[in-house]
């Protein structure tokens, strides 16, 4: 698929050609495309993966756990480490160099998790491993907020998902301290309005609602995502009221809504119900994602459509391994759908065309 | 994009931005790398205290030898006391519940043995008795031999479970343990954590740990 950005440049000639763009709006265009250039990115991206290698190294240095080097004088060496991480990006912040600062900080950040590691290794510390995760993920939140740094608050936001998943695991109940620490992040982003980390922390969020509807006492309760789901679309649709400023949000809560339901519709199918329910989930599920792929049709949304279509796939295998009882009633299944989702085609068509004819009587007037 | 969020966090996105501008970046690094060493600093220093004052107590170990993905290889300290007849224990705890462990020091030998668990907090005073902090992670049973009657037991964990060694030598300390008789010396403090302070083979102190 192209990026945006080269779908603009390849249209650019064309549009000055039809009078649609100056010729010194083109060229502002393509500076302003090419100050975020991809080979920058890339070293952006290189530097990340560096830092996140280097702070492997180190915990694989603790691992090891050589003898040849006094364990004081191991702590020292990775606590200087960690000094000079830090201190480097100072530097480099200083020098305007702010990705690279980014990947120091998070050096840092890992290189403070390896002490910690280090220190339970040298007192055989077994006591609670969750909390040394909890720790860590603290000190990752203090440089995120200290540097405005994302992938601090990134790496903080996946620990905290470890630690939450340790405890969940311990308690087999919900683990109700994610939702502040979550919060701890997601403020974090806003903060410094890391628009690209939102996806994953909704993500992380969705993921804990599904984990905690699983292990809630007496569940499984497939109602909890689908209600959550549900809670997600409306305020995305109300959201959507307020006007194009509200944009991203408004995505972000539609697809998380959309995929916390479809995901808590699947998991209540998979969970045995009687014939009679499994047809309803079915119906729900097949009519909702068809009902997902002309809202996406209609606001011209192509993730949401796509998500839709792989939905509907996933749907449509699992009733076929479901029904696999002979092959003549699969035969059957699908002859059905496929005559239903045909007359749907055909309807969306007609949809289509009196919507255009709409348009063409409102410009003609 | 996302001017929602945006709207919502200005009020007080701003006074951050601002105050974390006026202090500037090398008195913000300082603070994050001062505050990230005296967590390691204070981490320390509770062990070290805790191996230095604790009581010492020494139990029997059943090794066995995994290997920690980032923490390297360890010895799993299987305790003797690590399970306990149900009919020392009051209540009934459960899966997760923390006890309270009395060990008390036989006339004969050194290996201290529970004598109680319960789940309020005890108070050690008894010169012969020391009171441990345990998780409960499961039931079980056991068989005694004389009389063939399986009792119910409780699992505990101390935290205080795994002996880290370096690389490769995991196996060969396993080897060397196989017929020999493993002890570990534990240092254990008021509030009732216990920390490995040395190991035993054969009622002989070997691999005592240097404080740092």
């Amino acid at each position: 698929m192209l990026t945006t950005r080269k779908r603009v440049l390849q249209g650019l000639d064309r549009w000055r050609e039809a009078g649609w763009v100056t010729e010194a709006g083109a060229g502002e265009i393509r500076r302003e495309l090419s100050a975020g250039h991809p080979l920058l990115n890339f070293s952006n991206t290189l530097a990340i993966l560096g830092a996140v290698l280097i702070g492997f190294a180190a915990m694989t240095f603790v691992a090891a756990n050589w003898s040849a080097i006094p364990r004081l004088v191991r702590v020292a060496m990775l606590v200087s480490a960690l000094w000079a991480a830090y201190g480097g990006a100072g530097w480099l912040f200083s020098r305007g160099y702010t990705k690279f600062g980014e990947a120091a900080v998070l050096t840092g950040v890992g290189l403070f998790g390896a002490n910690i590691m280090l220190i339970a290794q040298m007192f055989h510390l077994d006591g609670n491993p969750n909390d040394a995760v909890l720790v860590w993920a603290c000190g990752a939140v203090l440089a995120g907020f200290a540097f405005r740094s994302a992938p601090s608050f990134v790496a903080a936001l996946l620990l905290f998902g470890l630690w939450s998943a340790w405890e969940t695991s311990q308690l087999n109940n919900v683990h109700w301290w994610f939702l502040p620490a979550w919060g701890l992040t997601a403020v974090g982003f806003a903060a410094i309005r890391a628009t690209k980390s939102y996806y994953f922390s909704a993500l992380a969020l969705a993921l804990w609602i599904v984990v905690s509807s699983f292990v809630l006492p007496g569940g499984p309760y497939h109602e909890i995502p689908i209600i959550c789901g549900l809670i997600g679309l409306l305020l995305s649709a109300v959201v959507g009221h307020l006007g194009q400023e509200a944009d991203e949000v408004e995505h972000l809560l539609r697809y998380f809504g959309a995929g916390l339901v479809f995901v808590g519709l699947m998991s209540w199918q998979l969970d045995d119900p009687s014939l009679q329910v499994l047809i309803a989930l079915a119906v729900v599920t097949l009519v909702g994602l068809i009902g997902a792929m002309a809202w996406a049709g209609k606001v011209d949304d192509r993730k949401l459509m796509w998500l839709a279509y792989v939905g509907f796939a996933t749907e449509l295998l699992f009733l076929y391994f479901k029904t696999i009882g002979s092959l003549l009633s699969t035969s059957l299944f699908f002859l059905t759908a496929g005559v239903i989702v045909c007359g749907l085609a055909v309807l969306a068509m007609r949809l289509h065309k009196r919507s255009e004819q709409a348009t063409k009587v409102e410009v003609a007037s | 994009m996302s001017n929602l969020i945006d709207e919502i966090s200005t009020g007080w996105r701003r006074p951050l931005h601002s105050f974390l501008d006026r202090i500037g970046i090398w008195p913000l690094v300082v603070v994050v790398a001062l505050v990230q060493t005296a967590v390691l600093g204070s981490m320390i220093w509770d062990r070290v205290t805790l191996l230095k004052t604790g009581r010492e107590v020494v139990v029997d170990v059943v090794p066995v030898d995994p290997r920690s993905l980032f923490r390297g290889d360890y010895v799993i300290l299987n305790y003797a006391i690590s399970q306990i007849d149900l009919n020392d224990v009051e209540g009934e705890p459960k899966r997760g519940d923390v006890v309270y462990v009395t060990l008390e020091k036989p006339s004969d030998g050194n290996a201290w043995a529970p004598v109680a668990a319960v789940k309020e907090k005890q108070v050690q005073n008894a010169k012969h008795q020391v009171v441990v902090r345990a998780t409960v992670t499961g039931r079980s049973s056991r068989q005694i031999e004389e009389t063939k009657e399986r009792v119910k037991t409780l699992r505990l964990k101390y935290g205080a479970e795994r002996y880290f060694v370096e690389e490769g030598k995991g196996k060969v300390i396993e080897k060397q343990i196989t017929d020999k008789k493993i002890q570990v010396v534990w240092a254990v403090n008021a509030s009732g954590t216990a920390a490995v302070k040395a190991l035993m083979v054969d009622g002989v102190r070997v691999y005592d740990e240097p404080l740092y």
